[in-house]
C-alpha cells in the first residue's frame, strides 16, 4: 500500500496544490482577524455580538475553510482520478498488475489524506498565530480557555475529515459523468448547502456528529460505488 | 510435433450496443514465435488485443493466455506481458527512465537493466531527458521500451511502428527477431505495412470486419499468391475487388 502510495504521488505532483494551501492559509488568516475586529467597527450594531466569541469567531472559520478544502478536494479528486480514468492513461493504468480497486482505494486515500492533513495544518497554524497575536493585542473581548482550544480542535478534525468525504462524495457523482466540471460544480452545491447547515452547528454540537454520520456514510456509500465501476469499465 | 500455445482465443465475440463488432473469433499463437495481425482501420484488432489483455470482457467466448483466464486470471496475464495499445501515453513531467522505473515497480519480478531497454530501442542518450519533450517516434520507441522491460514472456503490440522512420522500424523489425530467439518471447503485433509482418512474422491472421477468417504463414502466402501480401491483403479485406 505505502509503495502505491509513493508512486501516485510521484506521478502526480503536489507543488501547485501546496502553493495553493498557503494561499488559503494567508486568506483565511486575514479573515480571522477581519471578523474579529468587525465589532470594533460599528460597537453599536447588537448582531455583530456573535463575533466577540472566540467559540464563534474560530468555528466560523473552520466552517468557511470546510468548505474551500472541500473544493480543493474536488478538484484534487479530478486531476488525480477522473481526468486519469477519462483519458487514454485508463489503458495504462489497467495494464498494471495490480488490483483495479487497490489503485483507486490509493487514489481516494491520497486526495482523502492530503486534504484533511492541510486543512487541520492550515487551520492550527491560523490559530495559533491568531492567539499569539490576541495575548499581545486583544481584538476579541473573549476569554481564552483550555477547553475551548480542546473543542475547537476537536471540532476541526471533524470539518477537516468532512472537507476529504464532501470530496469523495463530489468525486462520486462527477465520476458518473467522467466530468471534471461536473465534479466541481458538485463540489460548489453541497458545499453551500453543507455551510448553511453547519453554521447551526456552532451553537448546537449533535447536529455537526448527526451531519457527520450521514456525510460519511455517502461517502462510503460512493466509495463502495466507485469502485464496482471501475472493476466493470472497459477501455 | 505440436509446439506448446501462448494465446487461444475460440468463438470471441464483442458486442457494443447491441453491434457485434467481433464475431466468433478463433485464433492460436504459439510460443516464441511472432503472429501478425492484419486488417484494415476498425476491423477489430484492437478490441481482440484490448479482451487478451483483459482490458474488456467477452460478450461470448474466451480468450486464454499461456492456459490462463483473460478474466479471471487477468492479473497474472499482466504480470507475464508486455503491451502496447493505441497511442502511447506516458507521464510527461518525468524522464524517460523515470517512466521506466515507475513501470517496473508496478509490474515488479525480475526487471531488466532501464539503460539496457532503452539501448535495445534506440534510445540511449536521451533516457533523462522529459517525456513532454518527446517526438512521436521517440514516444513509440519509449512504448516498446516500457512493453520489454520488465523482461515479459509476451508482447502484445498495437501498431508498434507508427510513427516510426524507416531506420527505426528496421531496428524494430531486428529488435523483435532478438527477443523471440534470444529470450523467447512470444510476440503478437499488428501493423498497416503489411511488407514489415511479411518479413517478421512466423504466422500471419487476417480480420475483416471483427472475423478472423484466415491464418496462414508468410511463406503459403508467396506460394499460393505470387503478386505479394499486398494483393493478397486487398483480396481477402475487398472480397478479391481490384482497381487495376
Amino acid at each position: 500500500m505505502s509503495k502505491l502510495i509513493h508512486l501516485e504521488l510521484k506521478r502526480n505532483h503536489l507543488k501547485s496544490y501546496n502553493i495553493a494551501v498557503l494561499i488559503i492559509t494567508i486568506i483565511m488568516l486575514g479573515l480571522i482577524y477581519f471578523f474579529a475586529a468587525i465589532p470594533k467597527i460599528d460597537p453599536n450594531e447588537s448582531d455583530l455580538e456573535l463575533f466577540t466569541s472566540y467559540t464563534f469567531l474560530i468555528g466560523f472559520n473552520h466552517i468557511i475553510s470546510m468548505a474551500i478544502f472541500s473544493i480543493l478536494s474536488a478538484v484534487l479528486a479530478s486531476k488525480f482520478i477522473v481526468e486519469e480514468y477519462a483519458s487514454k492513461k485508463a489503458i495504462l493504468l489497467f495494464s498494471y498488475p495490480t488490483s483495479r480497486r487497490k489503485i483507486l482505494d490509493v487514489k481516494m486515500f491520497v486526495v482523502f489524506a492530503y486534504t484533511v492533513c492541510c486543512m487541520v495544518i492550515s487551520n492550527v497554524a491560523i490559530l495559533i498565530v491568531f492567539l499569539i497575536t490576541e495575548s499581545i493585542v486583544t481584538l476579541c473581548p473573549d476569554r481564552v480557555t483550555i477547553s475551548m482550544i480542546i473543542k475547537s480542535i476537536l471540532l476541526l478534525l471533524c470539518y477537516s475529515m468532512m472537507s476529504g468525504f464532501l470530496g469523495i462524495i463530489s468525486l462520486w457523482i462527477g465520476f458518473y459523468k467522467r466530468s471534471i466540471v461536473a465534479t466541481i460544480i458538485a463540489a460548489c452545491i453541497m458545499v453551500v448547502l453543507m455551510c448553511q447547515i453547519m453554521a447551526i452547528s456552532i451553537s448546537f454540537t449533535p447536529i455537526l456528529i448527526g451531519i457527520f454520520a450521514v456525510v460519511c456514510i455517502i461517502a462510503l456509500l460512493g466509495r463502495r460505488s466507485l469502485c464496482l465501476q471501475i472493476e466493470k469499465m472497459e477501455v | 510435433m505440436s509446439r506448446e500455445l501462448a494465446i487461444t482465443i475460440s468463438q470471441l465475440s464483442k458486442t457494443f450496443n447491441g453491434r457485434e463488432v467481433i464475431h466468433q473469433c478463433n485464433m492460436t499463437v504459439e510460443k516464441g514465435t511472432i503472429y501478425g495481425f492484419l486488417g484494415k482501420n476498425g476491423a477489430g484488432k484492437t478490441t481482440i488485443f484490448k479482451m487478451i489483455l483483459g482490458l474488456m470482457a467477452p460478450t461470448f467466448g474466451k480468450a486464454t493466455v499461456f492456459g490462463m483466464d483473460s478474466v479471471k486470471d487477468n492479473l497474472e496475464i499482466l504480470r507475464k506481458t508486455g503491451s502496447l495499445i493505441e497511442t502511447p501515453v506516458f507521464y510527461e513531467h518525468l524522464s524517460a527512465t523515470e517512466n521506466l522505473k515507475m513501470h517496473m515497480e508496478y509490474m515488479g519480478g525480475r526487471s531488466r537493466d532501464m539503460e539496457e531497454a532503452l539501448q535495445m530501442v534506440g534510445l540511449s542518450y536521451v533516457g533523462e531527458q522529459s517525456v513532454s519533450t518527446f517526438s512521436m517516434g521517440m514516444r513509440q520507441r519509449l512504448a516498446i521500451a516500457r512493453a520489454l522491460v520488465h523482461r515479459p514472456e509476451l508482447l502484445i503490440l498495437d501498431e508498434p511502428i507508427n510513427g516510426l522512420d524507416p531506420e527505426g522500424i528496421r531496428d524494430m523489425r531486428k529488435l523483435f527477431c532478438y527477443l523471440v530467439k534470444e529470450e523467447k518471447m512470444t510476440i503478437l503485433l499488428s501493423s498497416h505495412i503489411l511488407s514489415e509482418i511479411e518479413q517478421v512474422a512466423n504466422r500471419i491472421g487476417f480480420i475483416v470486419n471483427g472475423t478472423i477468417v484466415e491464418e496462414t504463414t508468410p511463406d503459403e502466402i508467396k506460394d499460393k499468391h505470387s503478386l505479394g501480401i499486398e494483393d493478397y491483403f486487398m483480396k481477402i479485406t475487398k472480397g478479391g475487388r481490384s482497381y487495376e
